[in-house]
């Protein structure tokens, strides 16, 4: 029954992916704390806040919570942010907190990549 | 006329944080043996999720000492589920009365803890929200309309 939140960092070209997995809760706080993204989007070198949600399998108001404050920590670094992995139901839960007006939510991490580089062609 | 209630479940959880997941699976197996579908089934579990952490959080102030009960009657055309606590209530029509557009907007512009919006999942996914006194207790109650199949409940 315990599914214990953890979380990765996996960088690339234009930013940087949350390997997220476990129960999003507020038992989640510490380890989401503990990430480099916190400390500025120079820390991390991109644009771009990538958000993978294949493996959390519940979530609940206190762990949206603490998206909406990585998400705003981003917009004020300059940082877009975009998730993927995320089922019908979690995406209807972010449109009702607003999240989805500034995390851009795609079916999985290639369609996103598409994104993001079209995003880097158009300001070339 | 009344509907007859087809099948119903208690549950008691007490606790902290996480407590009320064992009350989700229990949730989920016995719904969907009752042909409850997929995406009700989700409005289900988070409304009563979100009730059982503010029974634990905010009406049991987290004491292992203090009980949450759940209690489920499953009827033909809806389910209703009861979440009481041993805590004094709180004003919920104050709280519903929240202006959910202008809390999204402070919450991505502002500095602050975007917590509160566990209220708002429940109203908007149950087809009615309820608040009472039972013997006493507080309780929250959800009632969700459901199409089912009628399935070994």
């Amino acid at each position: 029954m315990d599914n214990r939140f953890e979380v990765r960092e996996r960088p690339f070209e234009h930013g940087l992916i949350l390997e997220l997995s476990g129960d999003m809760t507020r038992l989640s706080e510490e380890s989401l704390l503990r990430l480099n993204v916190w400390e500025g989007a120079e820390s991390w070198s991109g644009r771009y806040l990538v958000l993978n949600f294949t493996q959390v399998p519940y979530m609940n108001s206190a762990g949206i919570a603490l998206l909406i404050r990585l998400v705003r920590t981003g917009m004020k670094q300059g940082c877009q942010t975009f998730g993927f992995g995320l089922t019908p139901h979690f995406q209807k839960l972010f449109r009702m907190v607003g999240l989805t007006e500034y995390m851009l939510l795609y079916p999985d991490e290639y369609s996103v990549c598409q994104r993001i580089d079209d995003l880097e062609r158009a300001e070339r | 006329m009344e509907e007859p209630c087809l099948f119903g479940d208690e549950w008691d959880i007490s606790g902290s944080y996480g407590a009320e997941k064992a009350v989700l699976l229990r949730l989920e197996d016995r719904l969907a043996a009752y042909g409850v579908d997929r995406a009700r089934l989700d409005d289900v579990k988070t409304a009563v999720a979100e009730g059982c952490l503010n029974a634990l959080e905010h009406g049991n102030a987290l004491s292992v000492e203090r009980s949450v009960r759940i209690r489920l009657r499953g009827y033909r055309s809806k389910l209703v589920i009861r979440i009481i606590d041993e805590g004094n209530g709180f004003d919920h029509e104050a709280r519903l009365q929240t202006d959910w557009g202008a809390k999204r907007a402070s919450h991505m512009a502002g500095d602050g803890e975007p917590r509160g919006w566990g209220l708002h999942f429940m109203n908007a996914l149950a087809d009615y929200v309820r608040f009472g006194q039972e013997n006493g207790r507080f309780y929250a109650e959800l009632e969700f309309s459901v199409t089912s199949n009628g399935g070994g409940a």
